[in-house]
């Protein structure tokens, strides 16, 4: 499966943005979304092993 | 005689426990103060002005027969309006809450009046603690903004309207308000004091934080509010203490790590050579300053928070949008339509990203008491429209590690600068030493400027 592109990130936000506010406020929100396709893309870039597991409430403890 | 109002947090607790200072005198003399700057600061949305000084009576009652309720007695405290206080509105600085007054206290008001405090009233919040601003202004200069969320808390304290208020931080905003109205801001590790009956921004990165004139008076609050709450998921069982016991004479050597590479590519001039000022006195009052790198996960790290902030702003407020779509300001309106729309396998790899950096930064802070950096990219920006940049606080309530922000100086305009410290998780007592440590070295205490 090849790694999506910033454009292609964009551009399925963008999407689900005309499909639950319509056209013309998708259009509206496009400089945020392309803001959070730039986001998506850098947590992309982010190498993870695969033992790492999401975060949620952090550790609760002091380092050991 | 010296006006109460003018007293440290921890200078009111010796004149009461002393007999004094009455907690009569001391809410006149707030209110007093108050009075004469508000209009001009705009930090406050409710002050129970009757119910307030009947209880400082019972309470100066109390303190004459020498009961006191606890190390808080009798002392005003300021409490951001996104926590729940019985008998007095949580606005949420939303219109949708303009009305609403909660059933139960937030379990840090619950303790803090446990510890003795009496609540002065509600400060200013942006919507929501997002970035709609509120009226706030700074009070160094009116044409800038205080810094947000926890605008109208730093404001007060700054101005000596109340020692101490209670903030939160879910990006920047304890540090960074404490930061641009020249004000010691304290954002202990995530799950040391509780959020339960908060108004959430996003779950897994708020923060309760505290908002001082000095580090002593945060380690105070601090003592009064740390602890395990079944009631909040994120709570830790990591005891609390009484912070202030780390503030003693003591010297031990100290090694702090100074963050240079995304710091002072990302500050302004004026705020990386305050910094380097200020650790050049820090050095000289015998603290060893060595340059840390940053883990390579730190490049992923504002991405990370941006999309899990989106996503949990959107989680909690999709309902409510939906019913008041026109009761929602442009910059939360935003925040929560986008968030809707981010696909759940990036908030999960964001998820992933806060845990792998909170282990490689433990990693890098065993070699070190803390760690220094700038706390602004730049002093207070003009304008009240836009509270400034969270970027330089966004690691840290990511990681969830504790932060205290100290004032280190004036702008060539005269507006606040401030260093942040960055500690082990649950290790708040020898990162408020340091930061004390600092504190003397320094030797600025720019809130008396204001008095």
């Amino acid at each position: 499966m090849k790694k999506m592109t910033e454009a292609q990130v964009v551009q399925m936000l963008k999407e689900a943005a005309v499909r639950r506010y319509g056209d013309s406020h998708a259009q509206q929100l496009l400089p945020a979304l392309r803001e959070t396709a730039k986001a998506i893309m850098g947590t992309k870039n982010q190498e993870l092993s695969i033992e790492d597991e999401p975060a949620f409430f952090s550790r609760s403890t002091r380092i050991q | 005689m010296t006006e109460p109002y003018t007293l440290t947090l921890s200078e009111m607790i010796a004149g009461i426990r002393r007999k004094r200072l009455s907690p009569v005198e001391l809410v006149q003399s707030l209110l007093a103060r108050i009075d004469s700057l508000e209009s001009a600061v705009k930090a406050w949305v409710t002050i129970p002005r009757t119910s307030l000084l009947k209880e400082a009576r019972r309470f100066e009652q109390e303190a004459v027969r020498g009961k006191f309720r606890g190390p808080l007695h009798g002392i005003p405290i300021g409490v951001k309006d996104i926590f729940y206080t019985t008998g007095m509105r949580t606005t949420g600085g939303s219109k949708i809450f303009e009305k609403f007054v909660s059933e139960f206290d937030s379990t840090a008001v619950a303790r803090l009046k446990k510890a003795g405090a009496l609540i002065l009233g509600k400060t200013a919040t942006t919507e929501f603690a997002m970035a709609d601003p509120a009226p706030t202004c700074n009070p160094w200069n009116p044409a800038h903004t205080p810094g947000g969320s926890s605008s109208g808390s730093a404001a007060a304290v700054a101005t000596s309207m109340c020692p101490g208020a209670l903030g939160s931080q879910t990006g920047g905003s304890v540090l960074r308000p404490a930061a641009y109205c020249g004000v010691v801001g304290l954002k202990p590790t995530a799950g040391r004091i509780s959020r339960y009956g908060v108004f959430p921004l996003a779950y897994t990165l708020d923060h309760v934080g505290v908002l001082t004139r000095t580090v002593k008076d945060a380690a105070l609050l601090l003592t009064a509010l740390a602890g395990f709450d079944p009631q909040d998921p994120a709570s830790s069982r990591e005891p609390g203490a009484d912070y202030s016991r780390f503030l003693g004479p003591a010297r031990p050597p100290l090694r702090i790590g100074l963050i240079r590479a995304f710091y002072e590519k990302n500050s302004a001039k004026e705020v990386w050579k305050n910094t380097e000022d200020a650790i050049k006195k820090i050095s000289r009052a015998g603290v060893r300053v060595e340059e840390v790198k940053m883990p390579p996960s730190f490049a992923a790290v504002h991405d990370a928070h941006h999309i899990i902030q989106r996503v949990e702003a959107a989680a909690f407020h999709e309902r409510l949008f939906e019913k008041h779509p026109d009761l929602y300001r442009p910059k939360l309106r935003e925040l929560v339509e986008v968030g809707l729309l981010i696909p759940g396998i990036d908030y999960l790899r964001a998820q992933k990203i806060k845990g792998l950096f909170r282990r490689e930064m433990e990693i890098v802070l065993k070699g070190y008491d803390c760690l220094i950096s700038p706390a602004t990219s730049s002093a207070a920006p003009k304008g009240l429209a836009y509270t400034g940049n969270p970027w330089f606080q966004v690691p840290w309530s990511l990681s969830g590690l504790p932060t205290v922000g100290l004032p280190s100086g004036l702008d060539p305009q005269g507006l606040p600068l401030a260093v942040q410290f960055i500690g082990k998780p649950f290790e708040e007592g020898p990162l408020l030493a340091a930061a004390k440590r600092c504190e003397e070295a320094l030797g600025i205490a720019l809130y008396r400027k204001l008095l």
